[in-house]
């Protein structure tokens, strides 16, 4: 792939930048305005996706309901969990990847601006693609880890060839592709982009996690490419890799799905727990307690979470000495997590703690994360596992890990970041309603998952009959679980309300402690006039506050607040005053043209070749374009 | 063979690609070694370890030399020899795994 | 050495001195790994499961396969020539190369095509059973990448002819080097551990 900066005979020109309009957006390369895209765009998803999860509620409110049917039901649920998997939590941190790691690492943007753009179309085209089977004969319905052979059989009720598990094959592949472009991207811009002074160590944990999540992206998504390509050909070529009737081996698949899916699970959580790392300190003005083991910590759970796979198949029949050797491994891979649960514990004790939305969510983030790392655990005993495995106790665990763990983490960091993003402050009450409202709903939502699972109630289940015990926890599941979407409405009028009547935020509202809020609310297409020099960790906060002689905190007398004076004699100040003359990349068109060919591609692996042909010549078309486009003007 | 054989004469006296040259004709020589070694009868233990350690020869030569990994800022190394090890290690597992799993009896 | 000091002169600078596209590379190759790696061991799982019909080592023919293996080994030495051509400046010889190298390429996925044919006449194919099929999944995923690389190199070679590939930009010439050089690492283990080790009984 040749970077291009041909600098003679270009061959294509490139958009005039500008900034406002939908083209602006189409053609962005500014990772700022990307982070947004991605953010409204999982939160559209969100809504989509909570709107499944209520009529699933609404479905098994009450014994032998009759809100879906048995084949819409299949659909809603596994929708409901790829849509909250690859489309809501991951493209969520994506957000706040894309938009903090430059601001936080003191960077203009990430290494490759046009490459960050082509990940977000992908993502969303390959949203929308498997949203389209919706209306194309029906969504996928053997569960979000399509287990084979199930997810290989074509018949689905009265249709012959149903295509539902092609789109959940294609679309995961097409998505794999936008995390795996974006993940490449990100470990080079933390490794490389680094501000001056910023060593490794210097680091905001939040990079730290950052950096795991996307090598762990690096390492395990390709394992699950495979796997989808194996059971795209059992399903379009008629091999059967899956098919044990055929030579096959159905527990291949579940192999090569969870050698995924546990690096996946922590690809859903160490973002958030990057956000409370960084929402812990600010709230508590006190520095994180014990920095370089929560780092280290993180680290080994991110390892240590490509050992773990197999006790999601305990069940399976693996054997006495596979299925030991993985309920050890599991056991420990708690240790490290208990260690980082500990550390924000002492983070706040003794601090001066204030009670803003975003603490209140960080803190929400500990407690239901203990929760659904306890019930973990459980699953770790064998025998236990026999008993849990497929009943709604699982589906209560991964849940409170989740919803309440990254969920939560992920709203504590909108509210902290939302006045860095729009110079205005949400609604600390209104932030205040919705935390508790989504806390209470979602207790009473998924707290009694654990009684309706130990009392033997199975997973994916379209209805059951009454007297089984299960309609009474039910029935508060489902009251719970409309508080959540009544919070959820609390939070978008909030936003709503915030665009005029939030309270105006300055540089840093929050006294907080890291580089990004030394710059504007919002930032300048720049991020920095002039590139921070780092010289400590929580440099930020040692720009403002020094300690006397009795280890009081004492401010920096002078320009403190905002840091920006004290940075002018470390640079050549002249050179980049107010931001011209600072080269930025120019808006491209070729990341979204060359986007559009992968969904093409694979509606023509279900619909005819000839559609394939097309999408591959627009995709190949869009990367010699981005070759051979000028660089920059 | 042609290419290799144009090579030598014509890129004399610079010294790197003298080095590409030798470091390609090692990789020849092994290739011909294991080509030999899979037709030699001996036990499969034997064959299997002597045609792994070759393999692994010419594949550390190539990303060493020809991929410039050996002379490159160590930084590079990290990334690729974490997936080489995971990728080795996970998949044995996986394969060992279904060792173990046709051992044991049906439940 | 010197094509340092110009690969140095060239970026912008990086907080590891390393080039951005050069550290990304290497990344994606790390992620290679493990998507080969998975093709490959799903190939070791099921080379036995054959349903009684024909396994590769039935089939298989490995005085052809080592030449075609042969012929993608040298593309990796005509490769790093090339780059040694235009890190000297040497255009002439950079467009030798870059048309040997993807010739060679060309050369392999001929031979490749040729024994796929051979092995369907002889009854080893998609649909003869699992070990048909993770063998020809394994090797065109493997032909898709030494596709992909052909073109590049075919676009290197062309942007050379219209003087758009000036010694300044060698660096686009290394990182598809490594990319073809990656393609034949990968076919090193595949031709040992799916060609020349012995299946079981």
């Amino acid at each position: 792939m040749a970077t291009a900066t041909v600098t003679r005979q270009p061959l294509f020109s490139r958009p005039r930048s500008s900034h406002k309009g939908v083209w602006s957006w189409i053609t962005t390369v500014d990772h700022k305005r990307i982070g947004v895209l991605y953010g409204f765009t999982a939160f559209a998803f969100f809504l989509i996706g909570g709107f499944e999860a209520l009529l699933i509620r609404a479905q098994l409110a009450r014994p032998n309901g009759h809100v879906l049917n048995a084949n819409q039901y299949d659909q809603v649920f596994t929708m409901h969990g790829l849509t909250m998997i690859f489309l809501v939590v991951m493209p969520l941190s994506a957000a706040f990847f894309n938009y903090l790691i430059p601001l936080m690492i003191g960077a203009r943007d990430v290494a490759f601006p046009r490459l960050n753009a082509f990940s977000y179309w992908v993502f969303l085209f390959g949203g929308l693609f498997l949203y389209s089977s919706f209306l194309l004969g029906g969504a996928p319905n053997g569960g979000w880890f399509g287990y084979a052979p199930l997810s290989v059989q074509k018949v689905t009720g009265s249709v012959p060839f149903a295509h539902n598990m092609d789109y959940y094959a294609i679309g995961l592949i097409i998505l794999g592709i936008a995390s795996t472009v974006s993940a490449v991207n990100l470990v080079v811009t933390i490794i490389n982009m680094r501000a001056p002074g910023m060593s490794f160590f210097r680091m905001p944990v939040f990079i730290w996690m950052a950096l795991v999540v996307q090598l762990l992206l690096v390492f395990a998504l390709p394992i699950v490419t495979i796997a989808l390509f194996l059971l795209l050909f059992d399903r379009i070529l008629g091999t059967s890799f899956y098919i044990a009737s055929n030579g096959g081996d159905p527990v291949l698949w579940q192999h090569l799905f969870w050698l995924f899916g546990h690096p996946e699970v922590y690809i859903l959580v160490l973002p958030a727990m990057g956000i409370v790392s960084e929402i812990l300190p600010t709230f508590s003005r006190k520095p994180l307690f014990g920095y370089p083991v929560v780092v280290l910590s993180g680290i080994a759970i991110g390892f240590m979470g490509f050992g773990v796979w197999a006790h999601h198949m305990f069940a399976t029949g693996l054997g006495p000495v596979a299925n030991s050797a993985f309920a050890v491994s599991t056991m420990f891979i708690a240790v490290p997590t208990g260690v980082k649960i500990f550390n924000w514990l002492a983070t706040m004790w003794g601090g001066r703690l204030r009670f803003d939305p975003p603490m209140l969510f960080a803190i929400g983030f500990v407690t239901m994360f203990v929760i659904g790392g306890l019930s973990g655990v459980t699953h770790a005993l064998v025998p236990h596992d026999y008993q849990q495995t497929d009943t709604y106790y699982v589906v209560a665990h991964f849940h409170y890990v989740l919803f309440g763990g990254a969920i939560f983490g992920l709203f504590g960091g909108i509210y902290y970041w939302w006045p860095k993003i729009y110079g205005r402050k949400l609604s600390g009450k209104l932030g205040k309603w919705h935390f508790w409202l989504m806390l209470i709903g979602f207790n009473v939502t998924f707290g009694p998952f654990h009684i309706l699972g130990l009392q033997g109630m199975p997973r994916r289940i379209y209805t059951y009959a009454p007297g089984m015990g299960w309609d009474f926890w039910n029935m508060v599941s489902t009251v719970g679980s409309f508080m959540i979407a009544g919070s959820i409405l609390v939070f978008i009028y909030n936003a709503w309300h915030s665009r005029k009547y939030g309270e105006i935020a300055g540089n840093d509202p929050w006294d907080a402690r890291t580089i990004e809020w030394m710059t504007s609310s919002p930032p300048p297409e720049h991020n920095f006039d002039q590139i921070p020099v780092v010289h400590a960790l929580d440099d930020f906060w040692h720009k403002k506050y020094v300690e006397d002689k009795g280890g009081k905190l004492v401010p920096v007398p002078a320009g403190g607040e905002n840091g920006h004076s004290e940075q002018a004699p470390e640079h050549e100040a002249g050179e980049h005053g107010g931001g011209h003359g600072i080269h930025l990349p120019s808006p491209s068109y070729m990341p979204i043209l060359a986007a559009v060919g992968l969904p093409l591609i694979g509606y023509g692996l279900i619909y005819g070749f000839y559609i394939s042909i097309v999408g591959g010549l627009i995709l190949l078309g869009g990367l010699y374009g981005w070759a051979f486009e000028p660089g920059t003007e | 063979m042609a290419a290799g054989g144009t090579t030598a004469t014509k890129e004399h006296g610079h010294p790197k690609e003298k080095v590409y040259v030798v470091v390609a004709l090692w990789l020849a020589l092994i290739t011909g070694a294991e080509i030999t070694i899979s037709y030699i009868k001996m036990p499969d233990p034997a064959k299997i370890a002597a045609l792994l350690i070759l393999s692994i020869i010419k594949f550390a030569a190539v990303v060493g030399y020809f991929m410039h990994l050996k002379f490159d800022n160590p930084v590079l190394r990290k990334p690729f020899i974490t997936g080489v090890i995971l990728a080795g290690a996970l998949y044995t597992i996986v394969l060992l795994a279904f060792t173990l799993h046709s051992n044991t009896p049906p439940r | 050495m010197a094509d340092q000091a110009t690969v140095a002169a060239e970026v912008h600078q990086t907080s590891t001195g390393i080039e951005n596209t050069k550290l990304g590379m290497w990344v994606f190759l790390g992620s290679e790994c493990l998507l080969f790696g998975a093709l490959i061991s799903v190939f070791l799982l099921y080379r036995n499961h054959a349903l009684g019909g024909a396994r590769l080592h039935d089939v298989y023919d490995i005085p052809f396969t080592s030449v075609s293996s042969f012929v993608l080994l040298m593309s990796s030495l005509t490769m790093v020539l090339a780059l040694a051509a235009i890190q000297r400046g040497d255009q002439h010889r950079l467009r030798t190369w870059l048309l040997a190298t993807a010739l060679l390429g060309m050369t392999f996925i001929s031979g490749q095509i040729y024994e796929f044919t051979i092995f369907v006449h002889k009854g080893f194919t998609v649909h003869s059973s699992v070990a048909g099929a993770s063998f020809y999944i394994l090797t065109s995923f493997h032909g898709a990448h030494v596709t992909v690389g052909i073109l590049m190199l075919l676009s290197l070679f062309g942007m050379s002819t219209r003087g758009l590939l000036p010694k300044e930009r060698a660096t686009a010439v290394e990182y598809i080097g490594l990319y073809w050089h990656f393609v034949d690492i990968v076919w090193i283990v595949i031709f040992t551990l799916v060609y020349l080790i012995p299946a079981p009984k």
